[in-house]
């Protein structure tokens, strides 16, 4: 019985991908990829391989990657990103297709999904507990998310914490880690058991390789956690780890800073954000080794104390 | 005095305050003097003088020179941010 991508043959998720399109259960979404470019089949059905099929014809996102080219350098073969047929980023350069499917899924979400309060960070779980992990881009996150997952942490997303605004629980949207450029030799370094997609080169964001989520975090992608920490990552070259006691004040200004709908959803994500706020102890995380880092990530884990 | 349409919801985090301007959609964080001034504007207008005076009973703080030199600057920067208009010269 069909019922995960992975199940599907090759050839068979190739002809479904160019005909009426993949639909996949993602956490609570469900986008329907479509693309002829025959190119992209291989690693997307890679890097999904373990999301449930969606048998309902219904999906919330229409993604089609349409190949085309520049009508000024014809021989630069281009790819566009359409949500329902519409044209949303300007053509990118077609071996960049899959990070901009993945990208244009981000959109997808944090453009839609305003049914959430929408933090851009990585989330991880254990024992029920979720750890914020927000970040700017260089901090570390997309890293130090992989080294958790790949260290016994469920992965509920590299990108955003989905809060419910009826309880503060976090939705889980295990989707592939996006790596980018040293991260993703160090990724690749964490043994045979790693799934890493294609490398694409030269994209606007350097080197892009994606890791294909486990499959437990995936299967697991219906149970919600409750935010327990917020850690600010802060990846400095040669630095000595160390944990040190964000205030919440901080912590709720850089969180609304990192979200992408805060604004939009006006006293009611103000209240959502105070709420998850005052659940959770705050540090900010500055780190060199990873190792390290994960010792204290099993401290939190297991409450010892771990303040600076 | 608060500029018109502005409505401000407040969260006391400790000894700082993160205030959300509901019209502009901005989050403030404030430390506990430029929270005091804030919520002594939104209570009523007033110039730098009866701010400190306002602040001298309910905070028990000298209303001095220092102190209102000091709301002065802090009340630039609301306005600066949208969070005050200025109610005379």
């Amino acid at each position: 019985m069909i019922t995960k991508v992975g199940d599907l043959s090759a050839g068979d998720f190739a002809r479904r991908l160019a005909g009426d399109g993949v639909r996949i259960v993602v956490g609570p979404f469900i986008p329907r990829f479509r693309s002829r470019i025959g190119a992209l089949a291989a690693p997307l059905q890679l890097l999904y391989d373990a999301f449930p099929l969606a048998d309902e014809a219904i999906a919330d996102f229409h993604i089609n990657l349409v190949p085309t080219r520049s009508p000024r350098r014809p021989t630069s073969p281009l790819v566009e990103f359409r949500l329902d047929d519409q044209l949303v980023f300007i053509p990118f350069p077609r071996d960049t297709a899959l990070p901009l499917v993945e990208w244009g899924f981000n959109f997808c979400i944090f453009g839609n999904a305003h049914y959430y309060l929408i933090i851009h960070a990585a989330v991880v779980e254990r024992d029920g507990q979720a750890v914020l992990l927000p970040g700017l881009p260089g901090a570390g996150k997309s890293t130090l998310c992989a080294a958790l997952v790949h260290h016994g942490w469920r992965l509920m997303s590299d990108e955003f914490a989905l809060v419910r605004p009826a309880d503060g629980l976090l939705d889980a949207v295990p989707r592939p880690i996006s790596l980018k450029n040293e991260s993703i030799d160090i990724v690749r370094g964490f043994g045979p058991d790693v799934v890493l997609g294609p490398r694409s080169k030269n994209t606007f964001k350097g080197e892009v390789a994606h890791m294909r989520p486990p499959a437990d975090s995936v299967a697991r992608a219906g149970e919600p956690s409750r935010p327990a920490w917020i850690i600010f990552p802060a990846f400095t070259k040669g630095a000595e780890t160390r944990l040190d006691p964000v205030s919440r004040a901080r912590a709720h200004f850089e969180l609304a800073s990192n979200s992408f709908n805060y604004r939009f959803l006006g006293g009611d994500g103000f209240r959502l954000l105070v709420d998850v706020i005052e659940g959770c102890a705050c540090h900010r995380l500055t780190y060199s080794r990873l190792d390290e880092a994960l010792a204290l990530f099993d401290d939190l884990a297991r409450g010892a104390s771990v303040a600076a | 005095m608060l500029p018109d349409g502005v409505n401000l919801l407040w969260k006391y985090w400790s000894d700082e305050v993160v205030v959300l301007n509901t019209a502009s959609g901005q989050t403030h964080l404030l430390d506990s003097l430029s929270a005091a001034v804030l919520g002594e504007i939104e209570r009523g207008p007033g110039s730098a003088r009866d701010l400190a005076e306002r602040l001298g009973h309910s905070h028990e703080l000298d209303s001095d020179a220092t102190l209102i030199a000091r709301i002065a600057q802090v009340c630039a920067e609301f306005e600066g941010l949208g969070l005050a208009d200025r109610t005379g010269p």
